[in-house]
């Protein structure tokens, strides 16, 4: 009888780059377990500002809402004095999870499990039976509660977004977009006071970065997203544009969106239907709300937002990583105080391109499942990063690959591959 | 045996009969699962509404939906990108729809709620649960019998595993 030996694993310290560098990515990114661990300790645990939650979510002093950074799960929470605070969502005494609730308003957290009583953010206030019942029992003499409590993390917000590190010694925000990203980043988040409109949330079957490459790719988004191209809203004939910071971990992806007519930009495309039109045209009925020309913004933030203006439709992508081979990605939808009841509307009929049933949208978390599956396979294979060359420098058109090059060029630095 | 109190104060059915608003369920299941979008649009008055959102932003009150389909034309639009602009992998969808009863009526609408479960099969792999959650519908009479003024499909689990390709 013959047995055939599975695969022995490879060791991360035995993982070599591809030769060709920038051009290429190994599949064993997706894949490879221990990688994944040391992406959460030196990326989602590291020196980078994670994307919490919008300011507009709690408005009022108590307010929390739960999220994760990376795969750790916190709570964000509004003090009595108005002051954000993010805290690991798990007991100091045995690791309950504190607070189930997915929101809601308390200026304390309780643990289920033993009743220990934690403030807004994260100091321990008290623990039932600590000096002992009828003497007996209680922690010891030293116990200090100053060294019991929740995981307090380092958290920054601007003009209405919060974000948070476990590395308190990071970068000012502003220094760590870079003046061109911030630039972007600014052009949305202006100092207007937001609303929230709602939230929708899907798990793909993913490795997380595949969820970057597909933002930071247009070449893609002209020939996937038919449903795009025959409206006009993106083409590969638009103005278009690709911006990186210095270092490469942020970009954004600028275009402007067209009539819809036959050009030669669709040309390539087999599946493109000239003849659809709307049978409801207030379904796509944009309008233009911010200064200069552009129609589609798609900044990609290091290492778990992406920040969409498709039209008028805004909203921030989290990304929260659950394994190596899953991610969720938790979309939150908002306008702003000042918008009319025309232009919310408008925001929540164009919410239709995206989201786990996005006219577009469908597109990518389908496409990102095969490439997981195809990753999956190919162990000893690697990705083609060559359209548009081999650079990392910006580009004024779309027919590019340059800020995917440009994302792992940073990622091979952060995880010494 | 002794029924609760809501169970005896049961609205009835006022202006529809009930056994038709059964086949109005049935037949939007068959019709949706068998993909037979255009008879399934049929289903809807022209000026319907049709959405479907997560449980949470009803909690919350917040008016975003994951599907929001002002009329029936465009819910047709939305049609017409699942048939012929929309990727997606080939799947089997299968709506089971339960405990429809009727909650409040007028001369000529009912409101309805009803429980929806709805199991998905992608080639390859075994069958799981896609969601499941409420409608809560108005239905009226027509010429052609009872037809939806408006659904709303409330999913309960606000995650919705990769895609919702088939509408709830």
């Amino acid at each position: 009888m013959e047995f055939s030996l599975a695969e022995r694993p490879i060791a991360l310290s035995d993982r070599r780059w591809p030769d060709a560098g920038v051009t290429r990515v190994p599949f064993w990114v997706y894949t490879d377990v221990a990688l994944y661990e040391r992406e959460q300790e030196r990326i989602f645990r590291g020196p980078s500002w994670s994307y919490v939650a919008l300011a507009a979510e709690i408005p009022e002093a108590g307010d929390f809402v739960r999220t994760s950074v990376g795969d750790v799960p916190v709570i964000v929470t509004r003090d009595r004095k108005g002051a954000v605070h993010v805290v690991v969502n798990r007991c100091a005494h045995r690791g309950v999870v504190v607070c189930n609730a997915a929101s809601g308003n308390a200026t304390t957290f309780t643990c289920p499990y033993h009743q220990w009583q934690y403030a807004s953010d994260g100091r321990l206030l008290g623990l039932p039976f600590k000096k002992g019942v009828g003497g007996h029992g209680g922690m010891p003499a030293d116990f200090d509660n100053a060294e019991h409590g929740l995981q307090q993390l380092c958290v920054i917000e601007r003009n209405g977004v919060v974000f948070a590190s476990f590395d308190h010694g990071l970068a000012s925000l502003e220094e760590y977009l870079g003046p061109t990203n911030l630039g972007w980043f600014d052009r949305v988040f202006d100092g207007r006071p937001l609303r929230v409109l709602g939230y929708q949330r899907q798990t793909v079957p993913a490795n997380w970065k595949l969820m970057f490459e597909n933002i930071k790719d247009p070449y893609h988004a002209s020939l996937l997203h038919v449903f795009l191209v025959t409206f006009g809203l993106f083409r590969a004939d638009n103005p278009s544009k690709t911006q990186m910071d210095a270092t490469g971990q942020h970009s954004v992806l600028v275009s402007q969106r067209s009539e819809q007519r036959e050009v030669t930009g669709t040309d390539d495309i087999k599946r493109v239907r000239h003849d659809l039109v709307l049978r409801d045209p207030t379904l796509l009925d944009p309008v233009r709300e911010f200064p200069g020309s552009a129609t589609v913004v798609m900044q990609t933030i290091w290492p778990n937002l992406i920040v969409q203006q498709q039209s008028n439709t805004l909203a921030m992508r989290q990304l929260v990583t659950r394994s190596v081979d899953e991610f969720e990605l938790h979309w939150t939808y908002f306008g702003y105080e000042s918008d009319d009841e025309e232009m919310t509307q408008r925001r929540l009929r164009q919410a239709n391109l995206m989201g786990p049933a996005g006219l577009v949208s469908i597109d990518d978390s389908e496409v990102m499942r095969l490439a997981q599956q195809g990753a999956a396979v190919g162990q000893h294979h690697e990705a083609l990063l060559e359209m548009g060359g081999a650079d990392l420098d910006d580009t004024d058109h779309m027919v590019t690959e340059v800020a995917i090059r440009a994302f792992y060029d940073h990622y091979r630095t952060v995880m010494e591959l | 045996m002794t029924q609760s109190a809501p169970a005896r104060s049961r609205t009835s059915w006022g202006p529809l009969d009930g056994g038709s608003v059964r086949e109005l369920y049935d037949d939007y299941a068959a019709l949706l699962d068998d993909g037979h979008y255009e008879a399934w649009l049929d289903l809807f008055v022209a000026g319907a509404t049709y959405i479907v959102t997560a449980r949470e932003n009803i909690e919350r009150g917040l008016p975003l939906a994951t599907i929001r389909c002002d009329s029936r034309a465009m819910l047709s639009d939305r049609v017409d990108a699942l048939t012929s602009t929309q990727f997606f992998a080939r799947r089997i969808a299968r709506h089971v729809i339960t405990a429809i009863r009727p909650v409040g009526v007028d001369a000529g609408s009912v409101d309805v709620t009803a429980n929806f479960v709805v199991f998905e099969t992608l080639v390859d792999e075994a069958t799981r649960v896609h969601s499941a959650g409420t409608y809560a519908d108005q239905v009226v009479v027509t010429d052609e019998g009872p037809r939806f003024a408006t659904k709303l499909a409330i999913y309960d689990a606000p995650l919705v595993p990769t895609s919702m390709i088939v509408p709830l």
